[in-house]
């Protein structure tokens, strides 16, 4: 709290300096407003947007921005950043493990730890965070969602290696003076947030949010002893201030507690003991969380557009927990700062420059092996932001990053042309760099039986992105529709790689240097079908590939080859009613070799095809929307997800091995209450 | 004082009518003063031509000519060849593109020779919110059978929207929007204007 409370004396004091310079000169400040002037300084956040109607939409920025908006977030329930993307193609969203239903976002193919994961703009859900990241956010504080595929600006970091989201949570000042969304499934996992906003006066405005998630029932179907969901016990409050003085000045600071317990493994396990033996299998992990974070900004009076943005970030996470009898306890301390300097050039150039320092301190301890380490990376940027002409823009920006090992340059090009003005095309180019966390990313190394071997020391990742993006809008029949096509390449220069094959009873995790590729192609077709049912369809190709020195050309595992989501929304004209069907066809996808029982092992079999439904249908009413839905309508699940079950202390017993849903058919009702504003 | 000399020579021609005097109705593309300058002043110096009157806020040209010196579709042809699209006949797009700016019409539709859709800008004064009212108003003329595209521009105050006038008329549209009444209780007294 001390450390808050420095912070927040120290924002005041520009606060303050900025205030006298700019009544003295006015006529420059009304020159740009305060959300172009923001939206020059934090470049992801454009809100400015080509697709106004849809829910996703594509932003007109020139790094490749798809936009998921809260309406989008709203036509599947639920309920936390990791179930958000069901309607999605771009971002797939896959279990990490077999038993605590820890879940991460994939983009371009590639895990979710090469995607820089964005709270308004700050690295918040990294590090130990990660794993179970995707929960801490609940979907009803998002106000959109963006997807940058590629390298993206310099300006936000250096970890971003096959693309990044950027999460931004409601707005303050334009929130309604109170929230309240209830849910409640078949198993009684119980979903609660009320939000209260409120507007001080002209400049200062608040935003409280109290997030519970509980689920405590034992569901076990599939015969193997193991729950088939983890229970969850999540207290999430939140509170952002947002000030804006109409004059270029804005200022905003979230505070954030979080508590969460969670418990998964055997149904007969005892989940109020402390510690577990060896008569039973069970995991139980209690996380503490505390994240600040902010941006304060303004604009430089002087006669040429000039802003400075300040940005910063402290986390603090703990967990305690164990995983049969290993215990597995880790804490980490996170800062980090940037600072922005932006100013035109002529009536051409834009530039972004400036300084960031991260600093990470993590404490892990598996069973009896200590994993601590130290991180502080320095970095400076400078970015470009060229626009010759009305029709094409091109940011060139390069940043240089001190790492512990070494100075990272990293370069990234971005180019945008508008061939017509329905049609866009995008080229981009960048490296990306960035430090794995082995245990906390890989969650299935902490919970398998199977031995973890470190080869060596493990060395920043980087990779080389470069693709080429079209969309193109249309009008046919009188009816809007928009077509995009995705082409991405990522080939790293170094990664770390876990090797699930040449040795079935331990995963090897070594560097490896220019042995790993990652292609992917997508094609999505939006279409509004009739007037009140718009169509969307989705395809993507992904080949990721690693060349082994016993084996040649390997796909990596766990990873869908080919994917289909197409989906049909209803609106009615009243909008009182809202349907939506989601069909998401899932390919089959290479799986690692299993070690058996009998000493056999399977190498190199192949998962299934399979499907999922979801459906949900809405009623809103005057101040109040009922929804109801269902999950995973056709029931499908990966009945074998636990290798060696029935002898969790046993050498076989491996939790690495999911590719498919964990929990079957999820039924579901909700209510969202929305308290308006009175106007006279 | 133009019109009254229409209707004179109209009335004298129909007096002395003959097999020969026909009065006809064209569909023509135009949406100014300009244009009714161009079309009636190339026409009425024509052989055969008795009388032409172009209105513009109903896209129709009125024409008595004599059938045994120029057709109807001779009109026409003149007509399209200053840069106006008639019923039959499509100007070609060079013409188009030279015509002066203020006579830059919105074209026939390019598939089929009959006109089916009518596109109208409206101006709508009087809406408070974007969601609430614009969206609102853009949604129930959608909704109308005969409309096939409706557009509320909220920050412009302008609507765009297409529809089928044999299935609804622009006054039924106008009547919708007036009459309006948004979800959330507010009364609002909106005023449509009718741009060109």
């Amino acid at each position: 709290m001390k450390k808050n409370i420095i912070i927040c004396v120290f924002l005041c004091l520009p606060f303050i300096k900025i205030n006298a310079q700019t009544s003295k000169d006015q006529s420059s400040i009304n020159k740009a407003d305060t959300s172009a002037g923001i939206n020059s300084i934090h470049l992801l956040k454009s809100a400015e947007v080509t697709f106004e109607k849809a829910g996703t939409m594509i932003s007109i920025s020139p790094f490749k921005t798809e936009i998921i908006s809260n309406k989008e977030l709203r036509k599947a329930a639920c309920c936390n950043l990791g179930e958000s993307f069901e309607t999605n193609a771009t971002v797939d969203v896959t279990y990490k493990d077999a038993v605590s239903g820890s879940k991460e976002l994939q983009l371009l193919g590639l895990s979710g730890s090469y995607i820089q994961l964005l709270t308004e703009n700050m690295p918040i859900i990294a590090g130990l965070g990660l794993t179970y990241g995707l929960n801490t956010v609940p979907g009803s504080q998002i106000e959109s969602i963006s997807i940058v595929k590629g390298p993206g600006s310099v300006v936000f970091g250096p970890e971003s290696l096959s693309g990044s989201i950027n999460l931004e949570l409601k707005n303050p000042s334009k929130e309604v003076p109170l929230f309240i969304n209830y849910y409640m499934d078949e198993n009684f996992r119980n979903e609660i947030n009320i939000d209260v906003a409120k507007k001080i006066n002209t400049k200062w405005s608040t935003l409280f949010s109290f997030h519970s998630d509980i689920f405590n029932k034992k569901v076990e179907e599939n015969g193997d002893d193991f729950l088939d969901m983890p229970m969850i016990q999540n207290f999430n409050i939140l509170n952002k201030w947002k000030y804006e003085n109409g004059k270029g000045f804005i200022s905003q600071h979230t505070l954030r507690l979080m508590n969460e317990k969670r418990m998964a493994g055997q149904k007969q396990f005892d989940y109020s003991k402390s510690e577990a033996d060896l008569s039973s299998w069970g995991q139980k992990l209690n996380t503490n969380r505390l994240e600040y974070y902010g941006k304060t900004g303004f604009i430089i009076p002087s006669a040429t557009f000039q802003s400075i943005g300040f940005q910063y970030s402290l986390v603090s996470h703990a967990q305690n927990g164990f995983a049969g009898i290993k215990a597995y306890d880790a804490s980490q301390l996170s800062a980090n700062v940037r600072l922005i300097y932006n100013r035109e050039i002529g009536a051409h150039h834009s530039i972004n420059t400036g300084v960031s320092l991260k600093i990470e301190n993590t404490k892990e301890q598996l069973a009896l092996a200590n994993y601590d380490r130290s991180e502080n990376v320095m970095g400076i940027f400078i970015e470009d932001t060229y626009k010759p002409d009305a029709r094409s823009t091109l940011v060139l920006g390069l940043r240089a990053d001190r790492f512990p090992n070494k100075t990272y340059l990293i370069p990234r090009a971005n180019y945008k042309f508008s061939i017509n003005e329905n049609t866009d095309l995008r080229a981009s180019i960048g490296v990306g760099v960035r430090s794995p966390h082995l245990l906390a990313e890989n969650p299935a190394i902490v919970f398998s039986s199977r031995k973890y071997i470190l080869k060596s020391n493990l060395l920043p990742e980087s990779a080389l992105n470069f693709g080429a993006n079209l969309t193109h809008e249309f009008l046919w029949n009188y009816r809007k529709g928009a077509i995009n096509f995705d082409w991405y390449q990522t080939n790293f220069k170094n990664r770390m790689r876990i090797d699930y094959d040449t040795d079935p009873k331990s995963f090897l995790i070594y560097n490896q240097s220019n042995a790993s590729t990652s292609k992917t192609f997508q094609v999505e077709l939006m279409y509004k079908i009739l007037k009140t049912v718009e169509w969307k369809i989705a395809y993507k190709y992904l080949d990721v590939i690693t060349f082994t020195d016993s084996i040649g050309k390997l796909s990596d595992p766990f990873i869908a080859k080919n994917r289909i989501v197409t989906s049909l929304y209803y609106e009615s004209f009243n909008r009182k009613w809202k349907a939506n069907f989601t069909l998401n066809l899932v390919g089959s996808k290479r799986l690692p070799a299993i070690h058996l029982h009998d000493s056999t092992s399977k190498p190199f079999l192949q998962s299934p095809a399979y499907q999922t439904i979801n459906l949900q249908l809405t009623r809103t009413f005057k101040q109040t929307e009922v929804y109801i839905g269902a999950e995973n309508m056709l029931d499908f699940k990966q009945l074998t997800h636990l290798t060696g079950s029935d002898d969790p202390y046993g050498p076989y017993f491996d939790v690495s091995n999911i590719w498919g849903p964990m929990d079957g058919r999820r039924i579901y009702i909700g209510v969202r209450f929305k308290l308006s504003e009175i106007k006279k | 004082m133009k019109k009254l000399r229409n209707i004179f020579w109209m009335l004298l021609f129909a007096f002395s009518a003959n097999a020969q005097t026909v009065n006809d109705t064209i569909v023509v593309y135009a949406n100014c003063e300009h244009c009714i300058e161009r079309i009636e002043g190339v026409l009425k110096p024509t052989a055969g031509i008795l009388s032409a009157r172009m209105d513009v806020s109903v896209g129709k040209l009125f024409v008595s000519y004599n059938s045994q010196t120029i057709s109807n579709d001779q009109i026409q042809k003149m007509v399209a060849n200053i840069g106006h699209d008639t019923k039959n006949y499509r100007a070609a797009d060079n013409i188009y593109k030279d015509l002066p700016a203020c006579c830059k019409y919105e074209r026939a539709p390019l598939l089929g020779k009959q006109v089916k859709y009518q596109t109208a800008n409206l101006l709508i004064t009087g809406m408070t919110c974007a969601e609430g009212c614009a969206k609102g108003i853009e949604l129930k003329i959608y909704q109308q059978n005969g409309v096939k595209f409706s557009e509320v521009n909220y920050e412009k105050q302008k609507a765009k929207i297409v529809f089928d006038p044999s299935k609804i008329s622009l006054q039924k549209i106008i009547q919708l929007i007036v009459d309006f009444k948004p979800e959330n209780g507010e009364i609002n007294k909106y005023e449509v204007t009718v741009l060109p």
